[in-house]
């Protein structure tokens, strides 16, 4: 019998952390996929018990350097319902427009220098910045004017500091605000154009039946809040999130992988997901960029995730244009009251849903926190998909296979740094 | 140095802790010897300073060049060894955006970066913007190291320095 053929990209390049793919083949048959994320756990779950709510959303903020905003959206929601307080119209505005930050700055990232260069057979932002410098420019500001929202609004452009439970420490001046604008202006442009450019490239022919899972909410697109809602019918509220969305551990990652606990089978979320549940809640401008693409919508093919980021950037910039143009400073945040209590939120972090829960005692103080970021959720759908991807290669020379395989992990743009989760050990002594 | 041809001198650092010593560093330089110094929080603001400019200085705190103080200069394309970190938040480091405004073809002709180790740092509170006594006199050793590099004349000591004699 021949050995079997092994396929193995030791370290995934273009993606947040650290991880590996593992590709065992038996003649035409594929043995064994697995996405094995190598990266040790930091144990961010346990650091946050014992620490007071107020600590959190800096902590949390940690777990990650793009979505930061992410992590701390999701806390103070949880945290704030879990002390019934609610925050008033104008710092629910605001948070959006920190979202919409953190949005521009991980998408323009993602587009430009993490995803473009495998449509355009490079193999890094860099080889590409060489022949595509004008887009590459253009990626480079949008992201940076992202990040320029953070710093006036979050206090940084990276790990923001300005976000409290019940709503910012400090609101800016007017005058601060307006320093945005002609950005944001040239930022609606600018992701329209890189739009366009994005949903030219080549695209295999990869349609699957998948089940998208994102937040979906009556009147706006989902950033903050909403339902929990399946392309397959499903829907729940965030505190039914655990019984339908269970984390297992697989033997041969450091992060867990979700699946459906009523299917038993694993899900996709992040922009493809978003756009493909909330298509009619995107901007009117984004929704008219859309009519003109070459793509029809619901979309089941991942390797349009980039245009989807590209929807949502132009979304966010006009989002983000129309807060800042209406933006009069309020009161920055509502008392919160120091009590026992326990409450759960998701978010839509950029690269999906992201769910907290939290108990806290009559202090203040955390006694529980369970965090459940988008990237653990993707990965068994991102092992399915290249179980249906690799017998469309396998006559490949092995190194092209590897350059698709991680070309079909990047769709996903995982960050697998956000590994927070402590495992539970047990130790048996005979 | 040629005074005609346009340098450009940036401090790369955050506002608080030791990891403040770059900034430091184009505060002494442009107070001190008045040269044209900016302050970068990322290294990929750089990208929109080039334009025009033919000699890029580079100030940096960094790791792994040997005991905390010391100063170190590297010549572009001569890069530092694998084992000496520019490293900051999960933002473009200062020699990715040096390679990527290569390819770019922004670079200017001649980049000199200058490494002050920080050792292992001190992690101010918020708000507090003093460096440690040991990174103010590597800032101070620094800011001379690099006017001499420059072929300037020595500083200005008319103006009032904002440390210790």
């Amino acid at each position: 019998m021949d050995d079997p053929r092994i396929i193995q990209v030791q370290a995934l390049s273009r993606v947040e952390g650290e991880g590996g793919l593992y590709v065992r083949i038996e003649g035409n048959r594929i043995e064994q996929v697995e996405l094995r994320i190598f990266e040790p756990p930091r144990f961010f779950e346990a650091f946050l018990r014992g620490r007071m709510l107020e600590e959190t959303p800096d902590i949390v903020a940690r777990i990650c350097g793009i979505c930061p905003v992410a992590y701390q959206m999701s806390a103070v929601h949880a945290l704030e319902r879990a002390l019934d307080v609610t925050v008033t119209p104008e710092i629910r505005r605001l948070r959006r427009l920190l979202y919409c930050g953190e949005w521009i700055e991980s998408h323009a990232l993602h587009m430009h220098l993490l995803h473009a260069p495998d449509f355009l057979g490079c193999d890094s932002g860099l080889d590409m910045a060489q022949r595509w410098p004008e887009d590459v420019q253009r990626g480079l500001r949008l992201k940076k004017f992202g990040n320029q929202l953070l710093e006036v609004l979050g206090g940084r452009a990276v790990h923001p500091i300005n976000v409290a439970v019940g709503g910012f420490y400090r609101l800016p001046r007017r005058e601060e605000m307006d320093t945005l604008t002609d950005n944001l202006k040239w930022g609606v442009d600018a992701s329209i154009a890189a739009t366009r450019w994005v949903a030219g490239f080549d695209f295999p022919d990869f349609e699957q039946d998948f089940d998208f899972v994102s937040l979906s909410h009556p009147d706006e697109y989902p950033m903050n809040e909403g339902v929990i809602r399946s392309s397959r019918g499903g829907l729940w509220t965030t505190e039914q999130f655990e019984g339908e969305f269970e984390e297992r551990h697989v033997a041969h990652s450091t992060a867990l992988q979700a699946v459906r606990v009523s299917t038993g089978e694993p899900y996709f979320v992040g922009p493809l997901a978003r756009v493909n549940l909330n298509f009619d809640r995107l901007s009117p401008l984004a929704q008219q960029v859309a009519a003109d693409l070459p793509i029809t919508w619901p979309c089941g093919n991942p390797f349009v995730s980039i245009v989807a980021r590209g929807l949502e950037l132009i979304h966010a910039y006009d989002e983000a244009l129309q807060i800042v143009s209406d933006y009069r400073p309020s009161q920055p945040r509502v008392e919160v009251p120091h009590r026992s209590g326990e409450g759960c939120a998701a978010t839509e972090a950029p690269r999906g849903l992201l769910y907290h829960r939290y108990r806290l005692d009559d202090e203040g103080r955390l006694t529980m926190a369970r965090i459940v970021p988008p990237t653990s959720q993707n990965q068994g759908q991102i092992e399915r998909d290249l179980r249906a991807w690799l017998p469309r290669v396998l006559d490949q020379p092995d190194a092209d296979i590897e350059h698709s395989c991680a070309h079909v992990v990047r769709n996903y743009d995982p960050c697998i740094s956000c590994s927070t989760h402590f495992l539970r050990l047990q130790i048996d002594r005979q | 140095m040629n005074a005609r041809q346009p340098t450009l001198i940036v401090g790369v650092g955050s506002p608080v802790g030791d990891d403040r010593q770059g900034w430091r560093v184009a505060e002494l330089l442009a107070a001190q010897w008045r040269l044209p110094a900016r302050r970068a929080a990322r290294p990929i603001d750089l990208l929109d300073w080039l334009d025009g400019v033919s000699w890029l200085v580079l100030c940096d705190s960094c790791q792994g060049a040997g005991p905390p103080g010391s100063v170190l200069c590297w010549e572009w394309p001569r890069l530092p060894a694998v084992d000496i970190e520019f490293g900051g938040t999960h933002d473009m480091g200062l020699l990715a955006v040096c390679h990527l405004a290569e390819r770019l073809g922004i670079l200017p002709p001649r980049v000199t970066l200058w490494g002050i180790e920080v050792g292992t740092g001190r992690l101010g509170p918020t708000g507090d913007t003093a460096l440690s006594p040991l990174a103010e006199a590597a800032a101070h050793h620094a800011a001379k190291q690099v006017a001499d590099a420059l072929q300037l004349p020595p500083a200005r000591h008319d103006l009032a320095p904002s440390y210790p004699p």
